[in-house]
This record gives structure tokens, C-alpha cells and sequence, in this order.
């Protein structure tokens, strides 16, 4: 059947299919089902974690053995790069550009930990000040937190990571918003506290028919939430009412 | 009693809205200007409230190379090594400015304060008729000077005259590379 729909779809679109190059990822299957699958898909058989449209997909929370590539992938662009030749002012543009920007897509879909975050920066700032990966705190002519805040701030306009994961990630809440009829819109979209809060006070609410727009928790009212106009009452309210009862 | 007072007041505040069925819900992002989310103006907003870095305009929109830029963000934030700086870190260096030799050795002396520096403004600044900016001895920061250097002059000609500042800090600090 589903050979079947894959075959049709490259008839007429001439996209065909590489079985070779396929694998079958099962979810909750019995054994029997599975004996079933791999006599009709001739692709071979495999498990969560896998890489999915170029990133890491897992049913857990990454590991460090998942996660440790994509530090090595930044490692491996420095040995390239002519850094000797380059001013630090050069070398700025390069980690902006392509250190961080090589993350984009990746902290826009998941979120870092900590110490992969840590490594990348290590890496960062070493190419910055020595143009290299090892670098004592002497190299350093500025602190790392003052490197990286926008120019009008004092830093040098290199991103933090974690904050730019934030602000990326953030998209998806506000797509939630603005595009309900997107497949996923009703579902939990997992980002940190922070994150949720910055979006609730950088979004406000015109009122139109209402059925978009959360009652207790959207800021529809003037800019004001009712949670914030009537915080006491507010505490008597269910969370599962607080989560969809719209205007 | 207190419940039934918001209660009651934002029943006060719900009695005058009226749903327009036919009109959809509008979300609006605070942070930009057309009401539109976009993840610059996100990240940005997590830096609302810093302070600003004074001189990051005249730093970051000159004409000077990227290069003499990056020695300009260094110098304000007085991370450029000069004596005074070694030596709190006991490294062997020597104390004297190595221009006027008189004074000891910091980043302000040197693009200031200095008598060699002040000659050396006078005529760079000279050439296009600007003299009258050159760092007087009641100016001992540098930063300090070259704000009120850049709210003396407009227009285009303060953008090259901060130009013209910075290449000249960068002469002056490669010139003090040279002599020590």
C-alpha cells in the first residue's frame, strides 16, 4: 500500500523513491506487525534517535553522544580558515556569520543544553581572540557576556545562543497565536517559563469575534490581562478553564 | 470579599465589550513597529532596559576599516595593553609613556593627555581647518573629548571627523606599538 502511493507520487512527479536510502521508524508495534512491514517495504529497519529534515529526533531529551556532532561540525570549519591572515575585526564577521549562523536552524527547532552551549562558545570565543580552538583567559581581551550583546550595548554584535534560541523559538508560539489552523496549533509547544512569559507581555490582543483570543490569560483588555485586573479571583479558576476558554 | 470586588468590577469592564462576529482576532507583537513578529526584534527585546554603550554610533557608522573600529571598541572599554595595565599584572613593562616619557602609561594618556598626543591632533585636525577641536589640557578622558568633539560639528562633517578620530587613535596607538 504504501509502496504503492510512494510509486504513484514518483510516476507523476518523477521524485522516485530510493529504498536504499529509506528506513522504517516503528512506533508501538507488535512484533508480528513488524514482520508484516518488512516483507512489503524492502527498507531497512530502524529506532529513535534518527535525524529528521537535517536535525536530531528523539523521543527523549538529547543525549550528549547526539548532541556532540554538531559541536564537531563547528570545530571542523576553523582548521580551513586562514586565521593568521585575518584581523580580529575579520574574524568577528566569521563567527557571526557562519559559527553562529550554522546554529540557526538547529536552535530554532530545539533547545540547546547548557554545556553544548558552554562548548560552542569556547569555540567561538577562541577563534575570535587567537583564531584557534584552545584559549587561556589572558587571549581574552574582553569578557565573553560583553562580546556578545548588540553594538549599541557595547558588545560586538555576536549572538548569545541562548537568548537567540529564545527568541527563535518563540516563533512557534506565535504562530500558535496567529495561524490556529496550522496542524500542530493545538498542541503543547514546549519552550522555558522565560520564554512563555516574554511572549505573553510583548503580545497584545484586539478582539474581534473572540474565539481566538484565551480569556483569562491574553492581554485583550486594553493591554491588560484579566489574570493581572483580577489576580484573586483569578486563583479560583481551574487551570484546564484557564487553558481554553476563549472570549 | 475581596474576590467579590474584582468580580464585580471586571463585570463593571465586561458589560461594555461587544463581540463583532464577523471580525477575527487580531494579534498584535509590541515590539515592532508593524505589529509583526520577527525573531530580531525578539532578541532585542530580551536586552530592553541595558544600557547603552555611548559611543557605539561613532564607533560602528565611520568610514575607518573594520580593523580600527575593533581597536576603538577595545580602547573605551580599556582593554588595549598598555602600561599601567601590565604591570597590575606584574608583567615587565615600562612604566613611562614612551612618547612624552614624563607621565605614566594609560590609554588615556596616551590618546589625550599626552603632549606628543596633542601635537599630533593639532595637526591632523589642522589640515581641514578643525584645529580649534584639538584636546585641550582641562580634557583628560578620552571618551569625554570626543563627545564634545562630536556634538560641535553636523552632518556629514561629523561623520568624517569621527572617521579622521579614529584612524588617528589607531596611528597613535600603532606609533606607541612601534616605540616600545
Amino acid at each position: 500500500m504504501t509502496l504503492d502511493i510512494l510509486n504513484l507520487f514518483g510516476e507523476a512527479s518523477g521524485l522516485r523513491t530510493n529504498l536504499q536510502k529509506c528506513s522504517v521508524l516503528p512506533i508501538r508495534c507488535e512484533e508480528s506487525e513488524l514482520e508484516v512491514i518488512s516483507s512489503m517495504l524492502p527498507c531497512n529497519l530502524s529506532d529513535f534517535p534518527c535525524r529528521y529534515l537535517g536535525l536530531p529526533l528523539s523521543l527523549k531529551k538529547l543525549t550528549k553522544a547526539q548532541v556532540q556532532p554538531i559541536i564537531d561540525r563547528i570545530a571542523d570549519q576553523l582548521p580551513g580558515w586562514k586565521a593568521d591572515l585575518m584581523t580580529r575585526a575579520g574574524r568577528r564577521v566569521q563567527v557571526q556569520v557562519v559559527l553562529t549562523g550554522m546554529l540557526i536552524y538547529l536552535v530554532m527547532a530545539s533547545d540547546l543544553p547548557a554545556w553544548a552551549i558552554k562548548e560552542i562558545d569556547k569555540i567561538r570565543r577562541g577563534f575570535l581572540w587567537r583564531g584557534r580552538k584552545d584559549v587561556k583567559g589572558g587571549h581574552c581581551l574582553v569578557a565573553w557576556v560583553n562580546v556578545t550583546r548588540p553594538f549599541e550595548l557595547g558588545g560586538l554584535g555576536i549572538s548569545d545562543l541562548k537568548t537567540l534560541g529564545w527568541a527563535l523559538r518563540m516563533r512557534w508560539l506565535w504562530l500558535q497565536k496567529t495561524e490556529p489552523n496550522r496542524p500542530w496549533a493545538h498542541r503543547p509547544i514546549h519552550v522555558p517559563d522565560q520564554v512563555r512569559a516574554f511572549f505573553a507581555m510583548a503580545t497584545i490582543s484586539e478582539v474581534g469575534d473572540g474565539a481566538h483570543t484565551l480569556f483569562w490569560t491574553d492581554r485583550w483588555l486594553e493591554g491588560q490581562c484579566i489574570a493581572d485586573l483580577a489576580p484573586r479571583l483569578f486563583a479560583f479558576i481551574p487551570k484546564r478553564r484557564i487553558k481554553r476558554r476563549t472570549v | 470579599m475581596g474576590v467579590i470586588i474584582e468580580y464585580l468590577h471586571l463585570w463593571n469592564i465586561l458589560s461594555n465589550i461587544h463581540l463583532q462576529p464577523e471580525v477575527e482576532d487580531r494579534h498584535i507583537w509590541k515590539l515592532a513597529s508593524n505589529g509583526q513578529y520577527s525573531a530580531k526584534s525578539a532578541y532585542e527585546g530580551f536586552f530592553l532596559g541595558a544600557i547603552t554603550f555611548e559611543p557605539w554610533e561613532r564607533i560602528w557608522t565611520t568610514w575607518a576599516p573594520p580593523k580600527c573600529r575593533f581597536f576603538m571598541w577595545l580602547a573605551p572599554h580599556k582593554k588595549c595593553w598598555t602600561a599601567d595595565r601590565l604591570l597590575r599584572r606584574g608583567l615587565p613593562s615600562e612604566p613611562l609613556c614612551p612618547f612624552c616619557d614624563q607621565e605614566d602609561e594609560n590609554i588615556d594618556h596616551l590618546l589625550v593627555t599626552c603632549v606628543f598626543a596633542r601635537e599630533f591632533w593639532f595637526f591632523l585636525l589642522k589640515q581641514d581647518n578643525l584645529h580649534a577641536l584639538t584636546p585641550q589640557p582641562i580634557d583628560f578622558c578620552f571618551l569625554n573629548w570626543w563627545e564634545k568633539v562630536n556634538n560641535t560639528v553636523q552632518g556629514a562633517v561629523r561623520q568624517g571627523v569621527n572617521s579622521l578620530i579614529i584612524l588617528g587613535a589607531w596611528t597613535l596607538w600603532n606609533h606607541r606599538n612601534k616605540c616600545v
